[in-house]
């Protein structure tokens, strides 16, 4: 019995939604505008910063720079992997020759890449290694005619023959990459023989690198800066959480602005006092009243809302998308595409959904409860 | 005579009503579905390209941002770098007077930190 009434008030609330289509409309989609809007922000900081979290879970451990008073310097290969090698907990040492260098399309970053690089696993076997007088470029580089110009300040340029491409997929690790032999790397980057842009270092246990910080800095004998895995990737969450907050706090107002609306529409709809006296004075029961009110706002807000979030994760995590790269990190020219993890979207999405359904819900309920508690003669008389 | 001969129409709009809610119903179930599936189905697939990449070239910074900003370089920017003699990012010199002037009743400031 219970379940027939509740049947037949949800028919009358899709009913009331047909009498006046306009508003059901209206609303629909300026919740499913805000509920994009905020689900587009949110989602964006949250899969960047997991994203680049889960990438550069395989980079180096610790990464040691020499300093000088002029910024970096290059490290002395030799004497500092030596003095690295006698610090316990150290696994690995690697030299790594990298840096900035110009080309005609803008900056790019050379990667010298020795032997003991595997290329291969990167493009399923098809990435040649960089032989000398070659290179591999990311996905964001075009060769003009098969060949690259690679120029770093006043040196002179140096020309390269392309000899591979990464894959599209790998374009949020490389996609500005030029990777080189290391003796090329190092003549563009102006690195003399013997000496590296940094040292890449593994530890034995992960979680000691963070304590083994001081006691490399100690052992080597010029000042250093060293970076853990943790600090690298924190740096990506911090910037795009700050440029993401900013981005919200542009779309404030316009978000405000719509919420107003929407609340002043179904305030306006539940007190259509004659149609609930009628309703009263046909027979209806409070409750009945309440739940037809109710009903018709989730009616009208669910569906808005789920197309909301999903526009929203479509518009984030659609594979290769590249507004994303512009707005938050200052790309002039083509953007890379992000190919974002969606691992935990589901709960970043439960969290906008509730944010937008309940207050809505509850601006809803509260004028219905106010409308079908009252005297059904009062409302007939001052109904509109 | 009817005036609408043929089948009987309703004129109560439940029938309308009955598919307004069927598609309202279906419409959600669609855009949850969409989303769940892709979500759980694709989870963890995307890094495994990059990933691939920044183990094999050692890479410690991602190419999110373009090259020769400071958020390429490994932990950001070195506060010991000032950022003006970045020619990809000119800015112009901060004025520090007020810094180094104390206003009426405040300690002068003896160490400025970057």
């Amino acid at each position: 019995m219970k379940r027939y009434r509740v049947e037949n008030v949800v028919l009358w609330a899709a009913r009331e939604i047909l009498r006046r289509p306009s508003d059901a409309v209206m609303t629909g989609i300026c919740l499913a505008v805000v509920t994009a809007m905020m689900a587009t922000v949110l989602l964006l900081s949250h899969a960047v910063s997991d994203t680049a979290g889960r990438i550069l879970s395989v980079s180096p451990a610790l990464v040691v720079r020499r300093i000088d008073a002029g910024g970096w310097a290059p490290i002395p290969v030799d004497e500092g992997m030596l003095r690295v090698r006698t610090v316990p907990g150290v696994l690995t040492v690697r030299p790594r020759i990298w840096g900035a260098a110009r080309t005609e399309q803008g900056p790019v970053t050379v990667v010298g890449a020795g032997s003991d690089f595997q290329l291969a696993a990167v493009g399923g076997g098809k990435i040649p290694h960089p032989e000398p007088g070659r290179a591999v470029v990311g996905p964001g580089i075009d060769a003009v005619d098969g060949r690259l110009l690679i120029s770093l300040g006043a040196a002179d340029p140096l020309a390269f023959a392309v000899a591979g491409r990464l894959p599209d997929e790998t374009a949020m690790a490389t996609y500005d990459l030029v990777i080189l032999d290391p003796s090329d790397a190092a003549r563009v980057l102006g690195i003399a023989p013997g000496f590296a842009s940094d040292l890449a270092v593994e530890v034995f246990h992960a979680e000691e690198a963070e304590v083994l910080a001081p006691e490399l800095a100690q052992a080597l004998p010029w000042p250093v800066r060293i970076i853990t895995r943790a600090e690298a990737a924190k740096n990506y969450s911090g910037a795009v959480l700050r440029r993401g907050s900013l981005a919200a706090l542009a779309l404030l107002p316009a978000v405000l602005a719509v919420l107003v609306l929407v609340v002043v529409t179904v305030r306006e709809r539940a007190f259509r006092a004659k149609t609930v006296g009628l309703f009263k004075a046909l027979g209806w029961q409070t409750a009945d009243v309440f739940l037809l009110h109710l009903l018709e706002s989730a009616m009208t807000a669910i569906p808005s809302v789920l197309l909301g979030l999903a526009a929203g994760y479509g518009l984030v995590f659609s594979p290769g998308a590249s507004w994303p790269s512009r707005l938050l990190f200052g790309w002039q020219r083509q953007a890379p595409g992000l190919f974002l993890d969606p691992a935990g979207a589901l709960a970043v999405l439960a969290e906008v959904g509730a944010l937008i359904l309940i207050p809505y819900l509850a601006a809803a309920a509260g004028p219905s409860l106010r409308a079908s508690l009252a005297d059904p003669q009062d409302l007939l008389e001052e109904g509109r | 005579m009817e005036a609408f001969p043929g089948k009987r129409r309703s004129k109560d709009r439940f029938d309308a009503a009955r598919v307004l809610f069927r598609a309202a119903f279906l419409l959600s179930v669609l855009a949850a579905g969409a989303v769940c599936a892709d979500a759980l189905l694709r989870a963890g697939a995307p890094v495994e390209a990059p990933k691939a990449a920044v183990s094999a070239l050692h890479l410690s910074s991602l190419a999110l941002v373009p090259s020769g900003r400071p958020l390429r370089l490994p932990g950001g920017a070195r506060t010991g770098v000032d950022l003006r003699h970045d020619f990809f990012l000119p800015r112009p010199a901060p004025d520090l007077s007020g810094l180094l002037l104390p206003t009426h009743g405040q300690d002068p400031i003896l160490e400025q930190h970057r």
